[in-house]
């Protein structure tokens, strides 16, 4: 089912959580929202399952207007990041509960649950373990029972708050592929919400990423990395530096060095973002230069701190294999790819200085 | 330099006291608790048998003693389920809604702890009194309140306000709201959602604040003393009975209802016990640490 949210605003006593967050969720995709805490994405999430009424704004289930319904009437699915598993009920009690608690018109029978029961702990891996009661359980399987019981009640939208929160990184690694997994085979309309921005990215068919009660930009997770649409995206999705640029006359100047063109009219201050990985080393048309103050080791790669000569300012940079740096040697710098922004807009920087081929 | 060599003490811990000042203060806390606990109790059961089992029996019998028993069980049998809906209720509308004099509220329900239970009595007898502000009028519709059940009720039903309520809001706040959702969003009604989630979350501790809550309902005497008129055989309770019979110099029968009432503690006592052993975890934290 597709949801639509409209200009949703929901405000805590004078402090503002959400304010105007406009969202369209196509039917059958697994959304992941996606911000630091304090951004609104918990309260998003809970005002679509109705467990919190917007303060203006609406929420249309497929097309229709949902956003005055009870949390009983939405049908929604929604796994509470500690599980909120009934503690006295065992996991097969657990799982039927949404279809026990049906009126008696529309309560299958006590046939029909238990078979939906087993066929439900099949699909959640969990098959002989319908008698254990909840603190039996390890964390990944209470999380697989949370989620069945959800399930159970053939949910419009699956809601998840924080999937993978209380899990430890392994379990979490595992269970990431598999719920994306379970995702592709069940089709239900999904929104989790995390905090975690490789879990977001490696999961989401489309990532929203949310600041302070509002929208910053939703697109596929490359879309998301490769052109954050403001420089809150470009900070909080992977590394990144940022250098004040000077606009005048048409150009972007950094310091001296001249970084492009820009539409004329855009004058003053602006603000330069590019990630580390997209610095590369070119000693001959050098645009930037620069000292290494210091190199470590991260995982997978090595990066360098680099003071620019231009304006004194620290950024850090990628080093390829095979080409050794020393702390204090001089290295010239090109850029990849970059990202203009000027008062949180982006702008386009025209007839990029070519490098030298 | 030279340096003094280390003493090395073993199988001491840190914060351990010294093991003489250890024995001592076991010692006096042991013979603190004789003096003021033990003692007392076994005079009681020891005063009641006084004249025997059939002396004990026989005060038991008096129709003045079976009607003070009678009364305390009926004042229990009407506050106790009152006060555990009105403690589950301002439990629940404290730990689940935020509200403008929420902590006024909280306040307001310690009240009885803070007040002399005289107090409250004499409270019920200005408002129920002959004089009092509402005394006449339910006087001209034969209604009586004080020197008679109802003030008996209200007053008491005042004094054990407190128990079940303090016991629910930290067990409660503790556990949080998320359960409730869950069973909402799984389709339950509230009313279903409050028998099948709520109150099994919630049983081991609410069967202790009502425990707490009985006892103190059938022992109270300051409170019940202002607002029941001492009439035998009518409005005494059993610790009013206590206090009429020793007065009376009938030591064998004050006692004897004495060792019902001190029985009763010691049973709340066990239950209490036992409730708070098994199932620790799920009282309220305040008890834990």
């Amino acid at each position: 089912m597709d949801i639509a949210v409209r200009d949703l605003k929901k405000t805590f006593g004078a402090s503002p959580a959400l304010h105007g967050v406009d969202l369209e969720i196509r039917s059958g995709e697994l959304i992941g929202l996606l911000g630091p805490s304090g951004s609104g994405k918990t309260t998003l999430l809970r005002a679509i399952a109705g467990l919190e009424t917007p303060t203006s704004g609406q929420i249309l289930f497929a097309g229709q207007d949902a956003s005055r319904t009870s949390v009983q009437e939405r049908r929604v699915g929604f796994v509470f990041q500690n599980y909120a598993l009934f503690r006295h009920m065992s996991v097969a009690e657990n799982i039927a509960y949404g279809l026990h608690v049906r009126p008696r018109a529309t309560r299958p029978s006590s046939d029909q649950i238990a078979r939906r029961v087993t066929e439900l702990l099949e699909l959640v891996q969990l098959t002989g373990l319908d008698a254990r009661f909840p603190g039996q359980l390890s964390g990944g399987q209470r999380q697989r029972v949370a989620l069945a019981r959800a399930l159970a009640v053939e949910p419009r939208v699956l809601l998840l708050d924080e999937p993978f929160g209380a899990l430890d990184a392994r379990v979490r690694k595992d269970l990431r592929l598999w719920l994306r997994d379970l995702h592709k085979r069940t089709g239900h309309t999904t929104i989790f919400v995390t905090h975690d921005q490789d879990e977001a990215l490696e999961m989401s068919d489309r990532v929203a990423i949310l600041n302070r009660g509002a929208l910053e930009q939703i697109g596929a997770p490359d879309e998301i990395y490769d052109s954050p649409a403001t420089p809150f995206v470009f900070q909080f999705i992977g590394d990144s530096n940022r250098l004040p640029v000077e606009m005048s006359n048409g150009r972007a100047r950094l310091g001296a060095a001249v970084l492009g063109r820009v539409a004329h009219g855009l004058e003053g201050a602006a603000e330069l973002f590019f990630r580390p990985e997209d610095v590369v080393r070119d000693e001959a048309a050098g645009l930037l230069g620069g000292e290494v103050v210091a190199v470590r080791r991260q995982g997978a790669r090595r990066r360098a701190n680099v003071r620019l000569d231009q304006t004194g300012a620290m950024i850090e940079v990628d080093l390829p294999h095979g080409a050794p740096v020393q702390v204090a040697q001089r290295i010239g710098l090109w850029l990849e790819r970059v990202g203009l922004f000027a008062q949180g807009r982006r702008v386009s920087l025209l007839d990029e200085a070519r490098r030298a081929a | 330099m030279h340096e003094a060599p280390l003493r090395i003490q073993r199988d001491r811990d840190a914060l351990a006291e010294a093991p003489a000042l250890r024995r001592g203060l076991i010692g006096f806390a042991v013979a603190v608790l004789a003096l003021f606990l033990f003692l007392p109790l076994a005079t009681v059961f020891i005063e009641a048998f006084g004249k025997g089992v059939g002396g004990f029996i026989a005060a038991l019998s008096d129709p003045e003693v079976q009607s003070s028993i009678k009364l305390t069980l009926i004042v229990a049998a009407i506050c106790v389920p009152i006060n555990t809906a009105f403690g589950v209720a301002a439990a629940w509308a404290v730990a689940r809604f935020e509200f403008a004099g929420k902590s006024a509220l909280v306040t307001l329900i310690d009240l009885p702890f803070s007040v002399s239970p005289v107090i409250a009595g004499l409270c019920c007898v200005l408002l129920f009194g002959a004089r009092g502000l509402l005394g006449p009028q339910l006087a001209s519709h034969g209604i009586e309140v004080i020197f008679a059940v109802p003030g008996i009720v209200l007053a008491t039903i005042f004094v054990t306000f407190p128990f079940v309520a303090r016991e629910l809001i930290p067990l409660m706040q503790q556990q949080g709201s998320d359960d409730e959702q869950a069973a909402l969003t799984l389709g339950a009604s509230g009313w279903r959602m409050f028998l099948t989630v709520t109150l099994p979350n919630i049983k081991w501790g609410l069967l202790y604040g009502v425990l707490l809550c009985n006892a103190r309902a059938m022992g109270e005497f300051g409170a019940v003393a202002v607002v029941s008129g001492h009439i035998r055989g009518a409005t005494n309770t059993m610790p009013l009975q206590v206090e009429a019979l020793y007065n009376d110099y009938n030591m064998v029968g004050a006692f004897a209802v004495a060792s019902l009432l001190a029985l009763l503690a010691l049973l709340t006592l066990v239950i209490k016990t036992f409730l708070e052993w098994r199932f620790a975890g799920e009282l309220a934290l305040r008890r834990r640490t």
